[in-house]
């Protein structure tokens, strides 16, 4: 999966919030051989001493800042710059939300928050809805991965509006898609790559796991079940039934 | 035979370590750093619950078999000390919006998994019959009836006063240099020798400095009179997970944020919204509340965020008991002690030695 100038082989972004201990955090990226997190920057203070990032750093990962929790266009900028002064990239998760109890993101200033931060030469990953104007818009102004909600941030829900979701991803064929959010289940995940995205970023569905690490290895099988399934050359959808066994000359057959 | 024991650090662990000692007739010398009247370690800031089942909502089952005898632990502690200490064993509750029963029943499943237990949802009825203050009709919760808490402060003072009691020393303003074969060295250049040094200064600690972390937590105190709560209550809101402990003379702690930095800044106001506003939901009493103090710190933890017993050739560190500190902190002090005097090591518990 592109993510501009980075080629990631497996096609995940982990978010690192909310692990029983970041230890448990570390050994599920192991397990998935993930090369890419995701990290909120608006509560960390760039302190002399963070042995959090320090470890998070010693992973190896690409490091992708996002902006979670940020509600107007000049906190997210903001905090894109001091994500960029702390991790030393221009990559930037871009997530401006609505409002704090859904946490939708809101077009307006994720469009604008977006070109001010292409501008300044960021690398934007916007966080954006399955609203097909929305992403569209994003892609006008320049992004390069875009990244719908499955559903709501920590929901659980999966991919609620797939035929949306299919439609966004036939449009837009040339730019990286990721679903970023909903994810609660394996069969979500296996669904965003039969949609034919090409990854998905998640979080809370593995570190609000009672054994984060099960379902990390579960994941890893769903990521490889999916990406084989799709190689295998998966039959059309059929408005009729077709029967796997033709029955014309049957010998036995009694009657 | 006695035996002399140098302590660095006086939280709560330096202490309970201390009086372990000095109750079995050793020699002890606790080094703190702070002054007597500035006292800003973590054990001050701490609630003091004694909850080793509703910690379970976000930790390892580890915490739970380490914790689970903690209230017996400190009931023995209390009783020794003949000294009046609010400790409380009436047990906790965790409450949660009747919308949220989901999030109630996953955490019943795993605690009733993790525990062995059979534990059971129970009505909003229940919660008002145990706690008649909480004036929401939309929580349900759990109640988890062997859990307890403990006034931090007052149990500081009172290990304090039995160390010292007991002929022993705590050197306050006394900044220690460096530990070297249970050697200490003092910032005046004075060295002192022991037969055992133990060190428990958390984000001070003298060696593996880039395996400990701070994690900030943000806590406030209120003055309530018009409320009574008599136990711990945590509102699992799947976003702030706060509680509510009450203290002696209608005093209330609502805490506590936990954020992965190590940020010694002073409350935020977004943080304080959050806290403050979760306590509403328990009881809208609490908008009539007084605001006494606002108060923060950082927990020192390790990265799988369990406690940990080194032991090297220069001393014994008991360190990271991250959001853990009363509740943990008697198993690991019986533990060092057994250590030192017995050189025995309990091997179910191998994962907190080095």
């Amino acid at each position: 999966m592109q993510i501009y100038d980075i080629k990631l082989k497996t096609n995940i972004i982990l978010g690192s919030s909310g692990y029983p201990s970041p230890q448990t955090f570390i050994d599920c990226v192991k397990i998935l051989n993930c090369e890419m997190i995701t990290v909120a920057v608006r509560r960390l203070k760039k302190s002399e001493n963070n042995n959090f990032l320090n470890l998070i750093k010693k992973t190896k990962c690409t490091i992708l800042p996002n902006t979670a929790g940020c509600l107007s266009i000049d906190e997210a900028v903001v905090t894109a710059e001091m994500a960029r002064e702390i991790f030393q990239t221009d990559l930037i998760k871009l997530e401006v939300i609505e409002d704090d109890l859904t946490l939708k993101p809101s077009m307006k200033n994720t469009i604008k928050a977006g070109e001010k931060l292409l501008k300044k030469g960021f690398k934007v990953l916007p966080y954006t809805t399955d609203d097909i104007k929305f992403v569209k818009t994003m892609k006008s102004i320049g992004c390069k991965v875009i990244m719908p909600w499955g559903s709501q941030i920590g929901s659980g829900r999966g991919l609620e509006n797939p035929d949306k979701l299919l439609k966004i991803r036939n449009e837009i064929e040339d730019l990286t898609l990721i679903i970023d959010a909903g994810i609660g289940r394996i069969s979500h995940v296996c669904e965003a790559f039969e949609l034919g995205y090409d990854g998905v970023l998640l979080n809370t569905a593995i570190s609000k796991a009672n054994y984060p690490k099960k379902f990390a290895q579960a994941l890893k099988l769903s990521i490889d079940a999916a990406k084989i399934s799709i190689d295998s050359g998966l039959i059309p959808i059929r408005n009729f039934a077709t029967a796997s066994t033709t029955n014309i000359g049957m010998p036995f057959k009694k009657k | 035979m006695k035996k002399t024991i140098g302590i660095v650090g006086s939280g709560i662990m330096g202490l309970l370590i201390g009086y372990a000692f000095s109750k079995l007739g050793h020699q002890v010398t606790i080094f703190e750093k702070n002054s007597r009247d500035n006292f800003k370690n973590c054990s001050m800031t701490a609630a003091g619950m004694l909850s080793p089942y509703s910690e379970l909502i976000h930790s390892d089952k580890k915490i739970f078999d380490l914790g689970y005898d903690s209230l017996e632990r400190w009931k023995k502690i209390i009783r020794e000390l003949k000294k009046k200490v609010y400790f409380q064993t009436k047990g906790s509750l965790i409450v949660a919006d009747k919308d949220h029963e989901n999030e109630l029943e996953s955490i019943c499943i795993r605690t009733n998994e993790y525990t062995k237990s059979k534990f059971k949802i129970i009505s909003n009825k229940k919660i008002r019959s145990l706690e008649p203050d909480i004036d929401s009709t939309n929580l349900i919760g759990l109640f988890f009836n062997k859990e307890g808490q403990i006034d931090t402060k007052q149990i500081m003072i009172e290990l304090s006063e039995f160390i010292l009691k007991k002929g022993s020393i705590i050197n306050f303003n006394s900044h220690v240099k460096q530990i070297k074969n249970h050697e200490i060295s003092l910032s005046n250049k004075k060295k002192i020798k022991f037969d055992f040094v133990v060190e428990c200064c958390g984000l001070g600690t003298f060696s593996n400095k880039d395996k400990i972390r701070g994690v900030r937590g943000e806590i406030i105190e209120v003055l309530a009179p018009e409320i009574k709560i008599s136990r711990p209550i945590r509102l699992n809101h799947f976003r702030y997970p706060v509680y509510i402990t009450p203290r002696e003379d209608y005093k209330y702690l609502i805490g506590a944020s936990e954020i992965e930095s190590e940020d010694f800044s002073p409350v935020s106001i977004r943080s304080a919204i959050e806290l403050l506003n979760s306590s509403l939901v328990i009881s809208k009493k609490f908008s009539e509340a007084r605001i006494t103090a606002l108060s923060n710190n950082c927990r020192p933890a390790f990265f799988d965020n369990l406690p940990k017993i080194r032991i090297n050739d220069d001393y014994i560190s008991a360190n990271g008991l991250f959001r853990h500190g009363y509740l943990l902190s008697p198993i690991i002090s019986d533990l060092v002690v057994q250590y030192c005097l017995k050189d025995i090591k309990d091997k179910d518990l191998y994962y907190i030695y080095n």
